[in-house]
């Protein structure tokens, strides 16, 4: 374990990134509230050097949440998170969530979380005083009280909300009765949690924890300690805090937009036991025999992930023959070449080939998590790209599968079919470039593509995917201005407001949709809020075609002149001249922020090679 | 563990979870002499024992759990 004395002396000599790192490793070791207690105290000076989202999380709560907080700020920090948080009265939630006055209203959370427990919500039910009668009234009532607090809710904040389930006794009071018929307490505790989930998926911006299926997953018997409760009315157990803190993180990491979009792995003993290189394609270990079947496991976790959408790359040291020969005539293998948008197989260090990665997919390589069973390569990657996600694996490949699938930077929300089709995108993106080695001059290029464009109001069908792309998109994004589901429609209810979406696709397939402006209208200038494009599609002068759009629509609508910001961050530099290319002046700046501004009585030009698709004709 | 180094676990615990500087909490430390030392930090130091000596407390053990002293008590018992 790293001693306290070598973390105070990193953070003495200034090496931030090393010290948040020993710090992750003794909090690791040993997650107590002390130890958490320890590192907030030692973040608290160094917190700018870390580049952390800022998030504001209100906590409300029936039973005692208290030793949660400093666990949960240190695991955030970790993951690039400054949590700020507000833990509401004890038991209080309901009158802080309806009283128009409450601290939880003046404390303008990002997210709350709603942590109640079976025994406090419905106590008749957990003692066993109801009858099977009641059982259909109560979760009725239960489903209603939820209702009524997300509305209140939604009436004075966009903040998300976290909805606990409630959870089973681990002894039901009826004994093994109880699970007999469909009248019984774990049975009515399953209705009261459908019906949650019911009114959570009507909501924008609602979103539910299966607090029962984590007490499962740990053990019920020793989620919680009975000595704690009747000493201290506290539910949880000494070790349960942090299992619950982590659960929290996996939904807090997508709201905060600290996620990774791709994955890139290693192959000997990673995905196949032993080396191909010695071993021969018929030596290596993967199959339904242990240890084969482990590391089938370990591909079958990969394979859902790319069905979530995570981009897939190799960076392996091999004979790119041998590793070629595995994918192309292992009968066992799940994954296969087309899984991946970006192969490294060479002899170059891991650190150098997740650079070109990231470069090559046109990623930050913040977004990117790293699979390796080596400890050396995964401690080399730390220490040279300490942005990089690396994922620690146990000894031994039984429990790989289960480490990767427990890795929360791969965790969303809401999966879009952008988040599906993902995989495809970039497969078609390696025959884009095949294209571009033989076109003559770049304008060859685009009319090559054929590029048809959608240019459309969002609608209800289009605005989870709109919030999704202001929240991720990082490079191609002239303002980063983050909004939730709500504040888009919000926006897209106003008269002032408009919220175009771009949808695009060319001959090698769809993008989706991948841009967003953003505007408002005041008097005779339209400002341009956000103007965004995911990575996907940049450099083929969609981007144009966006812009050229908004100001046709401005003119239109009687605008004389458009303005917009470029705000700069730590990654949007790509986006910087874009505004002064298109024939914008700049009439402010300050702090590296610019304002530039648009005459609209000339015309911002179409790029003739990409088609605009209207309402109700085919793509392509 | 040694009987020092069970000594500087606790008052490092304590020290952290009542947010004062280590040298302020002594063998005599406990919730009547350290105001720091609230019924809140109490339950953080019985939860960051449990989960470094690996044992869970007994509900008898936590009421004598009052000051440094009686800490160490308990878990030399323990030990024993």
């Amino acid at each position: 374990m790293p001693d306290r004395k070598e973390i105070i002396s990193a953070i003495e000599s200034r090496e931030h990134l090393r010290a948040l790192g020993l710090m992750r490793q003794l909090f690791n070791e040993a997650p107590t509230p002390a130890n958490a207690q320890f590192v907030l105290k030692q973040a608290a000076p160094i917190r700018e050097h870390l580049a952390l989202v800022p998030c504001r999380l209100a906590i409300l709560r029936s039973f005692t949440v208290e030793p949660l907080v400093p666990i949960l700020r240190a695991i955030a920090l970790f993951q690039g998170i400054d949590l700020i948080v507000q833990v509401g009265g004890f038991n209080a939630y309901s009158k802080e969530l309806l009283d128009p006055d409450s601290d939880l209203y003046e404390f303008n959370p990002d997210v709350a979380i709603l942590a109640t427990q079976t025994r406090d919500v419905l106590p008749e039910l957990w003692n066993g005083d109801s009858t099977a009668a009641d059982s259909e009234a109560l979760a009725a009532r239960a489903g209603a009280d939820i209702e009524h607090l997300i509305g209140a809710l939604r009436s004075r904040s966009n903040a998300h909300l976290i909805l606990n389930t409630l959870e089973m006794p681990a002894y039901p009071n009826a004994g093994i009765f109880d699970g007999q018929g469909n009248a019984g307490q774990c049975e009515t505790i399953h209705g009261v949690n459908r019906h949650m989930r019911e009114v959570a998926a009507k909501n924008l911006g609602v979103y539910v924890l299966d607090y029962d299926a984590l007490i499962a997953r740990f053990g019920r018997l020793s989620w919680g300690d009975e000595s704690k409760w009747l000493t201290m009315r506290m539910p949880l157990g000494a070790d349960s805090f942090v299992h619950l803190a982590r659960e929290y993180i996996r939904f807090l990491l997508p709201l905060c937009g600290r996620v990774c979009k791709a994955l890139v792995i290693d192959l000997d003993n990673t995905i196949w036991g032993g080396v191909v290189g010695e071993d021969g394609l018929d030596g290596i270990k993967l199959g339904a025999e242990y240890p084969g079947n482990a590391y089938l496991e370990v591909q079958r976790a990969i394979v859902d992930l790319h069905r979530r959408g995570i981009i897939l790359a190799i960076c392996s040291k091999n004979n790119p023959e041998d590793a070629l020969e595995v994918f192309k005539r292992h009968d066992a293998m799940l994954l296969r070449m087309e899984h991946f948008a970006a192969t490294r197989i060479n002899w170059k260090s891991k650190a150098e080939n997740i650079r070109e990665v990231a470069s090559e997919l046109n990623i930050g390589i913040d977004a990117i998590a790293f699979l390796d069973d080596n400890p050396l390569e995964r401690e080399e990657v730390r220490m040279l790209i300490p942005e990089v996600h690396v994922i620690d694996l146990p000894d031994g490949p039984a429990h790989f599968a289960a480490a990767l699938r427990s890795t929360p930077v791969f965790e969303r929300l809401a999966l879009s079919q952008e988040d599906r089709d993902r995989g495809s995108y970039y497969l078609a993106e390696r025959q884009r470039a095949q294209l571009q080695g033989g076109a003559v001059t770049l304008e060859d290029y685009y009319r090559s593509l054929g590029m048809v464009v959608e240019i459309a109001a969002v609608t209800s069908r289009t605005i989870a995917r709109v919030a999704q792309l202001t929240q991720k998109t990082n490079q191609f994004n002239l303002t980063t201005r983050r909004y939730s589901e709500q504040e888009i429609t919000a926006k897209a209810a106003d008269a002032r407001w408009r919220v175009d979406a771009l949808t695009a696709g060319d001959r090698f397939g769809d993008y989706g949709l991948v841009g967003v402006a953003i505007t408002n209208r005041n008097g005779e200038v339209c400002e341009i809020d956000s103007f965004l494009l995911s990575c996907r599609v940049i450099g083929r002068s969609v981007e144009t075609a966006l812009l050229s759009h908004v100001a046709r629509e401005a003119a239109s609508s009687g605008m004389r002149t458009l303005r917009g910001w470029y705000l700069p961050t730590r990654k949007n530099a790509p986006s910087k001249d874009f505004y002064p290319k298109h024939g914008f002046r700049m009439i402010d700046e300050s702090d590296g922020k610019m304002l530039f501004e648009y005459d609209l009585s000339k015309e911002l030009g179409w790029p003739d090679w990409v088609k605009l698709r209207t309402e109700g004709s085919p793509t392509r | 563990m040694t009987n020092e180094a069970m000594i500087e676990k606790v008052r490092n615990i304590v020290a952290e979870v009542s947010e004062v500087e280590i040298e302020r909490v002594t063998l005599q430390s406990s919730p009547a002499n350290l105001e720091e030392w609230d019924s809140l930090a109490q339950v953080n130091i019985v939860l960051s024992l449990e989960q470094e000596f690996g044992h869970q407390f007994s509900p008898e053990q936590i009421e004598r759990m009052v000051s440094v002293e009686k800490i160490l008590e308990v878990l030399t018992a323990q030990a024993a």
